[in-house]
């Protein structure tokens, strides 16, 4: 069968239906619309002039279909903190380190990396890997893509991804195969962190700049780009010559599917009618009320594991009532949160005793898990001089109101009046930078699953996101000391100390962790629900019907 | 005196944009949401010298005055800069989704016009009547029925219930016509493809009948009003008395003389078509203008939104113009009196 999107004029010499339209149309195309239509006509046929993007019938028909939660915006690997875009572009460019299913640190485009002193990595870089446009990667690419994210290339715009690289001050070319990254102090979690970073061709993007980068994204990934029409679909295609990813992650091959698409399908309605429908494979973000629907419709099953996104009710620490450790710790004991996330989340959520959820390094599994005890929620609060009982606002994201009007409903209880008053999420956010609302139920993610993710940011003097006016110099230090330690057992030892002393403290209270649901038509063929929310559709595969 | 009444008019729009790019640029500032905080989300280890930078990049960190005057520079060049939240320039971002907008309020204006002449006009031919009675109750739900009430009925009723149309999107998963100039039913033509032309078809239905619904309520009460009262007029009976068939007088004389009052209202209504589309493309998860701008609100992404808002007031008073001028063309009272 002839492409026929290869090239639309028709053959001469012969007067066909489909070139009768075509001129018809052409002529309406010019006709009804006015400068700003000329314009994208122009562009058009300014664009036919370049390589030709291979969409195809076969290749739209062929594909994986897969329904993400949220527009994408871009897909310049550097320039996003968003989730859906990462699990987009992850499958177009690889990164030096990647996880597996398991969230395990394994080589991708790095063979291996050894440390020279303390502040001295070196990487050994995989020989055989080609971009798509058929560029070597090399030990350049690696740099230019480090250099970018750290600032240090004139004129292109700050990366928002420049925290997940912490200290590393240098990028040093050893050869083309062999590159060196050299950080200001030790740096523990470098090969970690560099899971979020993917690698992107230097010459190529020099030579397009990236604002033309960001619309035609080019790696070394299993999935070539084919075309995105924004806020429609993003459509991907095996690259054919792909190396086969990570050799701990088998099979290392060329993917299965032949491509992949991806559609933005921002209500859950919509996601759930389509995968009902047949229209497509995998759906992301099934709310948790919706789970038991997605598992009994025909054809399809639900894939799920535990996020890496902590709910917690938070207390401002730095002000009245909550400046008394002993009225937080009366919060905490006037809640039982396993029942209350258990039903209002249709039981696909976990309480946990402190912030970290359990797979996260450091993890401190003797902490004790919350128990109501509300007579002695009731003494401390009489303790602290609120014996006729205590009126408080209760802040939320409206998501999250059902859970906040349950807690408060518990609190009560133990004589604390709270009062619900939800908001847009991006609202609430500001005034808990301010530190102006006084207890609040919010969320921090954590995709990394090493404390130092999620502990500093939040509960650092300084931390940007330090919601509870929390001051303690002994967490200070310890969040300082654990950041630099290059031995595990010693580094680990650290966050354990800190978990306790934020449970002695209270700022946080009420800890779940919600399961990441998604709706897979039973076609799909080795689709893992991952931790991370990444979507690798590598090693997926799809049964014809 | 076509270029001076033209020049004079482009003249006058001038301070209309800049009030209009003034007002935007002030509710979006003294609204809460940080285009900061959207780009860094909810989630890791930000730093604040990381804020403070990206801050200072995008001039964030200046008086609100030095940030609206660095912005009215570069704009009367035409130059919006990037997005903060797609990081290409607003021009192009806006230029890839026009087309989808421009499909559905074409669609949109076709329906209601096709709705609104024959049904005011035949209202008018039997006033208090059966049909009139009828078209003056629809007509009035059209007009006060919200758009996305209405829309989320429609999808309801014919999508979800009768599955007779899709609800959500352009064209189906698997249909793609290549992209020529960007309005699937033009593509799917060019390309002589039937299917995609069907697809593209059924998915303009349920937005394009809920973004006219209004339109046409209001033309068809402005077509019969004016209907009734050139009805009324001498050179009616003298088309009558001469004998003429009676479609040939209401079709041709009465309905052209009734239907210039009724190009301004067409003019604004399409302008209302326009400024609707925020809504009603939400709800259907339609891809253009619309739908971007709520995104763009939504992320505080101020360059987005301050370039579709003037590119809104642009059309609008590009539309008012069209209308006067238009009106000139019919009436040969109205330029005369502008000469």
């Amino acid at each position: 069968m002839t492409n026929r999107y290869e090239c639309w004029a028709p053959p001469t010499g012969t007067l066909s239906r489909r070139r009768l339209l075509g001129g018809a149309g052409r002529a309406l195309a010019l006709g009804m619309a006015g400068p700003g239509l000329a314009a994208a006509l122009a562009g058009c046929s300014r664009s036919r002039t370049r390589e030709r993007p291979r969409l195809s019938t076969d290749l739209v028909r062929g594909s994986l279909r897969v329904a993400l939660d949220a527009d994408i915006e871009t897909l310049d690997p550097a320039m996003h903190r968003s989730r859906q875009v990462e699990a987009v572009v992850r499958n177009i460019c690889d990164g030096l380190v990647t996880r597996d299913a398991e969230m395990r640190y394994v080589p991708q485009l790095a063979e291996s990396w050894r440390m020279e002193g303390d502040t001295r990595w070196v990487f050994t870089l995989r020989e055989d890997v080609e971009f798509h446009n058929g560029d070597s990667f090399t030990a350049e690419d690696v740099k230019f893509t480090l250099d970018r994210i750290l600032g240090k290339i004139e004129g292109l715009p700050p990366s928002p991804r420049k925290d997940l690289l912490g200290p590393v001050a240098s990028v040093e070319v050893v050869d083309p195969h062999t590159v060196a990254i050299i950080t200001e102090e030790p740096y523990p979690i470098l090969h970690k962190q560099l899971v979020f970073q993917e690698i992107v061709p230097k010459a190529h993007f020099e030579k397009v700049g990236h604002e033309a980068f960001a619309r035609h994204p080019v790696g070394t990934g299993p999935f070539r780009f084919v075309e995105w029409r924004p806020g429609e679909r993003i459509v991907l295609e095996r690259f054919d010559g792909y190396y086969g990813g990570s050799p701990d992650v088998p099979p290392v091959a060329p993917a299965k599917l032949s491509g992949v698409i991806f559609r933005p399908l921002e209500e859950a309605a919509t996601r759930l009618a389509s995968l009902e429908a047949g229209d497509v494979h995998v759906v992301a973000a099934v709310p948790p009320h919706q789970a038991q629907h997605v598992d009994q419709m025909a054809n399809v099953h639900l894939a799920s594991v535990q996020g890496t996104r902590t709910f917690f009710v938070g207390a401002n620490c730095a002000r009245p009532p909550f400046s008394d450790v002993r009225v937080r710790q009366a919060v905490r004991l006037a809640m039982d949160p396993e029942p209350i996330v258990k039903q209002f989340l249709s039981g696909r959520a976990t309480a946990i005793p402190g912030i970290l959820v359990p797979a996260t390094f450091g993890y401190d599994a003797t902490l004790p898990a919350p128990r109501r005890d509300v007579r002695r929620a009731k003494e401390l609060l009489k303790a602290a001089g609120h014996g006729d009982g205590l009126e408080v606002t209760f802040d939320c994201d409206a998501n999250d109101k059902s859970v906040a009007e349950a807690v408060a409903g518990t609190l009560s209880a133990a004589g604390i009046h709270a009062k619900v008053r939800v908001w847009k999420s991006a609202n609430l956010l500001n005034q808990l930078r301010r530190g102006e609302r006084d207890l609040f139920l919010t969320a921090w993610g954590n995709s990394s699953l090493d404390p130092s993710g999620i502990l500093p940011v939040l509960f650092r003097s300084d931390g940007y996101s330090n919601f509870f006016g929390y001051r303690n110099p002994e967490v200070d230090r310890l969040l300082h000391e654990a950041e630099r330690t290059l031995d595990n057992a010693a580094r680990s030892r650290k966050y354990v100390r800190v978990q306790q002393i934020l449970h002695r403290d209270v700022p946080t209270c009420f800890h779940y962790v919600m399961e990441e649901l998604y709706g897979v038509a039973d076609a799909v063929e080795n689709f893992h629900a991952r931790a991370d929310g990444m979507l690798h559709m590598h090693d997926v595969g799809l049964k014809s019907r | 005196m076509w270029v001076r009444f033209v020049g004079r008019r482009l003249w006058q729009t001038a301070p209309v944009l800049i009030g209009v790019s003034l007002i935007v640029f002030l509710t979006m500032h003294l609204t809460p949401g940080d285009p900061i905080e959207h780009m860094l989300g909810r989630a890791g280890s930000v730093t604040r010298a990381q804020i403070e930078e990206l801050r200072a990049h995008y001039a964030l960190d200046r008086p609100l005055p030095t940030q609206y005057a660095l912005f009215l520079g570069k704009a009367v060049t035409g130059d919006f800069g990037p997005s903060y939240s797609q990081g290409r320039p607003v021009v192009e971002v806006i230029t890839e989704r026009l087309p989808a907008t421009l499909e559905l309020t074409l669609f949109a204006f076709v329906i209601a016009l096709a709705v609104a002449i024959p049904a005011g006009a035949l209202a008018a031919l039997r006033p208090h009547r059966l049909f009139d009675r009828t078209a003056t109750v629809v007509a009035l739900l059209g007009v006060s029925m919200p758009g996305f009430w209405l829309g989320i009925v429609l999808m309801i009723l014919l999508g979800l219930r009768l599955h007779w149309l899709p609800i959500s999107g352009r064209i189906d998963w698997a249909l793609a016509p290549e992209s020529i100039t960007g309005m699937n039913t033009v593509d799917a033509l060019l390309a002589g493809d039937g299917a995609a032309l069907r697809s593209a078809l059924a998915h303009l239905i349920l937005p394009a009948i809920t973004m006219a619904a209004p339109m046409a309520a209001m033309v068809t009460r402005m077509v019969r009003s004016s209907m009734i009262g050139v009805l009324g007029q001498d050179f009616v009976q003298f088309a009558r008395a001469r004998g003429l068939p009676e479609w040939r007088v209401v079709g041709k004389h009465a309905l052209r003389n009734a239907l210039v009052p009724t190009v301004n209202i067409v003019a604004i209504q399409t302008g209302m078509l326009l400024s609707g589309n925020m809504v009603i493309e939400a709800v259907f998860q339609y891809p253009g203008i619309g739908k971007l701008a709520v995104d763009a609100i939504a992320a505080a992404d101020y360059p987005l939104v301050q370039a579709v808002v003037l590119l809104y007031a642009v059309s609008y008073v590009g539309l008012n113009l069209a209308a006067d001028g238009i009106q000139a063309v019919l009436d040969p009272r109205v330029r005369e009196a502008r000469a």
